[in-house]
Parts: C-alpha cells; structure tokens; sequence
C-alpha cells in the first residue's frame, strides 16, 4: 500500500471506531434508562420517541450541545480544556485491539492484552487533571477517591488476567479465543472472572464503586465543573468503556466470537452486551461502598483471590 | 516555627444533593475525616409564627399545617390542642381517636420516606424507588380519608373535619394488612441486608450520655437508648388508652450503639408499632360527636371570649412537637404562638455524630436525625463588612415586606 491509501485506511478506521463509540452510547444511555427504570419498576423514559423513549438521548444531546461553554474562572484553564480529551483518547485507542471476528480485528497486536491495560489506565491521569484544573474541593475530592481506586484495582484486574495468559500461552486476544475452542475460559477460571468484573466495575467507577462521582456524597465528583459538550464527553468515554470491558471480558473468558449457527461478530456483540446487561443490573441492585470499604475489599479480599487463582493454575498446568 | 494546618473547609449546602432542604453546613476535614462543624440555619425562613398572630386560630390551623409538609398533621394537631387547652373546650373522644389514626397513618408514612431518603443517599437508588412507591399505598389511604395527600385539613379547633366511615375503616384495615408484608420486606432490606449495614452499622454513634446532653428527642433519642416517647411519658388523646411503650434498639437487636443502624432499626419498628396503634384505635373507635362545636362563628366567638395559656407537646415522626399558644380575651387573633419542631432539638446531636465520620457518612448522618429544616429556621442577619450578626424582629421583618410590597407596586 502506498502511504496515501494507508492514511486513508486509517481514516476510515478511527471513524468507524468513533461512529461506534457515539452509537453505542447513544443506545447504552437509552438501555440504562430502560433497565433501571424495569429494575425499579418505573418506565424510564417514553416521551421523546414514543412509545418507548427511543429518542431521548438524541434530545439529550442536542440540549448538551447548545449548552454554554463555561470554564469556571479560578480554574486551571489549559489542565481544564485538556482533561476530557485525554480522557476521549484511550477509549478510542483500545478498540484497535478488540476481535469482534476471526478475521475482523483492526490490529491483532501479540500483546493485546498488555496493550489494553496500559491504555485504560491513562484515563484516570485525566480524571485527575479534571479534578485538579477545576480548583473544586468536591473535584478534587473525587480524582482523590478515583486514584486511589484505580491504583487499588488494577492490580487484581492484571492478576485475574494473568490465569487466562498461562492457560493461552499468549497474550493477543485472537489466540486467547483460538484457545477457548470448545471450553470457554469462565468454566476454567471461575475466580478469574468473579475478580475481573469486579475490579473492572470498579475501574469503571460505577455503583457500587462509583465514588469519584457519588452525587449525594461530593455532588457530582471530579466532573462537577463541567457541562455542555465537555462534560458529554465524559459521559460519552464512560459508556463506551462499559463495552470494553465487556468486550473484553467476552473475549478473556466467554469464548469470544466463538458460537454455533450465527456468524461470529454476533455472537460476539450477543455475549459482549449481556455482560453489559449484568454491569447494569449490578448497579442497580447494591448500594455504594465507602473509601475505605472499596480499598480494602481490594487489598484483603480480591488481590489474594487472584493470586490463589494463579496458584491454582500454575499447579494444574504443571 | 508558623504551625501548619492539614485541614481545610468544605461546604454542604445551602445547595447540595444529598440535603433535602437548604441548611448550611461548614466542615472542617482532615483527609477525609471530619475535624469540626459549623451549622448556618436561616435559609428558608417563612415568618409563619409571625403571620399567625395576623390571624385568627381557625386560620392559624391552615398556616400550622404549612410549617411542614411532611409531618403536616403533627402542627396542626399540636397547635389545636395548645389552644383547646387555652381556650377550655373539651374534644369529643371520638375526634381523640380519629386525631391519634391519622397522626399514626403519617408516622408511617413519614418513616418509611425517610427509608427511602437514607437508602438513595447510600447509592441504593433502587430501594429509595421501592421505599417511596410502597410510601404511595398509606398516601392514598390518607387522601381517601380527609381529601388531601399533605397538607390533609382534616383537624379543627375542639376536634375533627371529617368522620372515618366503615368503609374508611375497612379500606385502612386493607392497607394495613399490606403493610404488615411489607414490613418484613423493609426489614429485610435495612437490617438483615450485609450491605446496607456495612454502610450504617458504627456510622455516627450518639452515645446515650451525649443523646440527653444535646436534648435529642424522638427516634434520634430512642436510638441511643433514651426511652423517651411524649406518647409514653405524657399519654395524650388515644394514646393514654393504649399504653404505647418507646421502641429502643435494645428490645430488637439486642444492643444499642446509637449509630445510624440503630436509628433506621428504631424507626422501622416504629412503622409496626403504628400499624398497632391504628388496629387499636380502629377497634376502640368509640361512638359520638367529632367535633365540639361545628358552627365555627360559634367556636370564633367562644375563642374571641377565651383567655389564657395553652402549651402542648405531642410526639411527631421525628420527635417531640411543641406549641405554645396564648390568647386574650376581646382579641380574636393569636396574640402569642411559639413552634419548636423537633428537629431544632435534633440539630445539636450533629456535633458528636459527625466527630471523626468520613466525608462520605455526611449526608447519612444528617438524614439520621430526619431534619426538617423548614421548621427550624430562624433569621439572623450577618453584616459580613462589619462583622455583626443581628437577628431580625418582627418588626424589621414586617418593615422589610411592606417596604418590598411597595417596591414591588411602584
């Protein structure tokens, strides 16, 4: 390929994965809506787009968009402007790794699995720029609260991946699906998983780990300074990185894109939104822990799972 | 060597999510535990007292129901009964009762609100959604009964508005049957649930000594062991023929450790005990007149003749209730009335709850007393350039309102 058909396959790439990413929110915001309000026995939203409100979240984000741009005045300005897209970025970034099909990945690293932690993490330098550009005690209050989540939770969630990389001696994620032919790794690794989404809920920040914006705690956490088109813009990372990490998670221990009968990128997205189901219905069942609850149930409960999975494992290799 | 400070102020309020209602709070926080408090109060502050005594007390009943919206029926009842006992008139025993039902009727559902309020606070948005929604079922029964869902109108001077029917009867007796299921439910909720309790249980503790040396009244009291109910201490109209006993932790659980548990254990229980208390009453309902005097030019005029004193003092959801009305004779306004809500005896229990609390207890523990902050208010003016604070009298406060009706016309 010439260089200019590569930067136009690059192109169409990042738009694709940009078109997702709106589109999947757009339906997610409306789902979540639908979901608690069945949970809770309400109708969610059934005005705009009736008879089931299917077009509230466009009305939404139309009303985000003509809102005023307003950067409060003692606040960090540059740190301030800076914090939603550094935020934006590796939610773009760690698509590039997820196999939707066996053939249909835009880049099938050899180590994908790596790439995707690393890229994940960076979102919380930008929850702390937010927190720190607003100049907002409740702000920074919850970028504190984020922190020291994230540096809580990663380390189960890298250790309960750590079992499905032994048992597929590989780190890319199409050889973890090749691997899981006939018996997926959730039957394998059944600790693995239970660790994996609960660190991963907790990564995601939402109830019951939702601390860095618990709103009637620290009003809305480190986004409590934002609006209009910034502010949409985390709330527009949040949801597409619910489906990362149950993409993920479909790919670790669901079998992937593995199915009978229907082609795989169905069976692929049938198994990554029932995950995203289950990360609903979770938010709406329990209520939120606290600070020192959500790091200790990391430290004293969920790290030594996680190495007693590996344990096990690495004996059963043996 | 300057000596640093590690600690810094936040605010909550006047306009915060986790406050019902605008209260100003100043926290002094180290990390994330609380050091110190500071409570600014005066920020929905109506006059009410004072436009009572522009009124006479058949009027003052509609202005007393408007104190609170929640515990609406509470003021009302208590400032009627100041001014039966100023004015000597005697209450029919059926009005007793029928006061005592509905008085019980909104106990519940004012408890089961607040349930509802703690639950969304703790995150657990799906139980506030079923707290309130079971909260529908006692709202109808209440505007089945006297016509309204707050607010009801159903008290009068010397007695009652509205009879209850048998058919009211029967449909209150339905709905307490389906309480009584859904109690249990409650209860499974709040108390056997591991992780509600997690958020509640050592959350902040008022110990009994602090509870009787910040004056605490009602569920706060009780949940730190003071068994003080005014419906047990001072058994007033339906209540001195029922015995009703204060509900303590102790009698439950087992153990009382004045925490935020124990707080929505003692009013849960409450719920049961109304359900109780309303069986009784439906049963004893005895026969007769509901009111004492029905022409109210009448009763005005009696009123108008009468001269004296009147304090009473009646247990409301979230405590003690106190009124204090006087009348003069040839006067046909109010000339005195005094409202203490319970929560303005609440407020002081704040202090040793929120010592050493995490910030993200704040909101629990200010929900714990069940604040109701629009009967607290008080006004005090403070002059930040000078640095004075002054409180307002009636007369800078009725000066200021004509000088803003003026403004206004011109």
């Amino acid at each position: 390929m010439t260089t200019t058909e590569l930067l136009w396959d690059a192109l169409a790439k990042v738009a694709l994965i940009l078109a997702f990413i709106s589109l999947n929110a757009l339906f997610l915001i409306w789902a979540e809506r639908k979901v608690s309000g069945f949970i809770q026995r309400r109708l969610g939203p059934v005005r705009v787009g009736r008879p089931h409100g299917f077009l509230q979240t466009i009305a939404d984000v139309i009303k985000l968009l003509s809102k005023e741009d307003v950067v409060p005045g003692p606040a960090d300005r540059l740190l301030f402007i800076l914090a939603p897209v550094v935020f934006f970025l590796p939610a773009v970034l760690v698509y590039v790794v997820v196999p939707i099909g066996p053939r249909a990945v835009i880049s099938d690293l050899n180590i994908g699995i790596l790439y995707v932690i690393a890229v994940t993490s960076v979102g919380v330098l930008s929850i702390f720029m937010a927190g720190w550009g607003s100049n907002n005690k409740w702000a920074l209050l919850g970028s504190m609260r984020a922190a020291a989540a994230l540096i809580a939770y990663e380390v189960p969630v890298v250790l309960s991946v750590i079992g499905v990389i032994m048992l597929a001696g590989s780190l890319s994620l199409q050889d973890v699906i090749r691997a899981q032919d006939g018996l997926w790794f959730i039957l394998l690794q059944p600790l693995g998983f239970m660790v994996y989404i609960i660190g991963s809920l907790a990564e995601l920040s939402r109830i019951p780990f939702d601390l860095n914006e618990a709103e009637s705690e620290l009003v809305a956490g480190f986004n409590v300074e934002y609006s209009g088109l910034r502010w949409a813009l985390f709330f527009l990372v949040e949801y597409s990185n619910i489906v990362v990490v149950s993409a993920v998670g479909t790919a670790l221990f669901l079998g992937g894109w593995r199915g009978p009968f229907l082609p795989p990128v169905v069976w692929f997205l049938l198994k990554t939104y029932l995950l995203v189901f289950v990360i609903m219905w979770i938010r709406w069942t329990l209520p939120r822990l606290r600070i020192d609850q959500l790091t200790g149930l990391a430290w004293k409960f969920l790290i030594p799972v996680a190495l007693v999975n590996i344990g096990i494992t690495g004996l059963i290799l043996l | 060597m300057a000596e640093y400070s590690y600690s810094y102020k936040i605010p909550v309020g006047p306009v915060h999510p986790g406050l019902k209602e605008p209260i100003h709070l100043s926290f002094e926080i180290e990390g994330e535990e609380v050091v110190n408090l500071d409570i600014k109060t005066g920020w929905v502050h109506r006059g009410i007292e004072y436009l009572g005594l522009q009124r006479n007390p058949i009027q003052v009943i509609y202005l007393a129901e408007r104190i609170c919206g929640i515990c609406s029926v509470c003021h009302a009842f208590c400032f009627a009964r100041a001014v039966e006992s100023a004015a000597g008139i005697e209450v029919p025993l059926r009005a007793e009762y029928i006061r005592t039902i509905i008085a019980e009727l909104e106990r519940i559902h004012s408890h089961i609100l607040w349930a509802g309020v703690a639950a969304h606070l703790m995150g657990f948005d799906s139980l506030f959604y079923y707290t309130w929604r079971v909260r529908e079922e006692v709202m109808d029964v209440l505007e089945y009964l006297t016509g309204n869902r707050v607010n009801y109108g159903i008290l009068a001077i010397g007695g009652v508005r509205r009879d209850i029917t048998t058919d009211g009867a029967a449909k209150i007796r339905e709905n307490l049957e389906s309480y009584l299921g859904l109690f249990n439910r409650l209860v499974e909720a709040f108390v056997e649930d591991p992780s509600v309790r997690a958020r509640t249980r050592d959350i902040g503790v008022l110990t009994r000594e602090e509870a009787i040396e910040t004056c605490a009244v009602g569920p706060t009291a009780r949940a730190s062991g003071v068994a003080t109910d005014v419906r047990q201490d001072q058994p007033y109209c339906a209540y001195a023929d029922l015995e009703v006993k204060a509900i303590t932790p102790e009698a439950i659980t087992g153990e009382t450790r004045g925490d935020v548990f124990d707080k929505a254990v003692v009013r849960l229980f409450e719920i049961a005990q109304s359900i109780e208390i309303i069986e009784k009453c439906l049963e004893g309902l005895p026969e007769g007149k509901i009111s004492a005097e029905d022409k109210l030019p009448r009763l005005l005029n009696q009123l108008k003749k009468a001269s004296g004193e009147g304090i009473s003092s009646i247990e409301a959801p979230r405590g003690e209730d106190y009124h204090y009305v006087r009348l003069e004779e040839g006067e046909a306004n109010v000339t005195a009335w005094k409202v203490r809500a319970p929560t303005y005896a609440n407020i002081p229990s704040w202090f040793p709850m929120m010592k050493g609390a995490q910030i993200a207890d704040i909101p629990l523990i200010v929900a714990s007393i069940d604040p109701c902050i629009s009967c607290t208010d008080r006004v005090t003016v403070v002059d930040r350039k000078k640095g004075t604070t002054t409180v307002l009298t009636e007369e800078d406060l009725r000066r200021l309102c004509v000088e803003k009706t003026r403004r206004m016309l011109r």
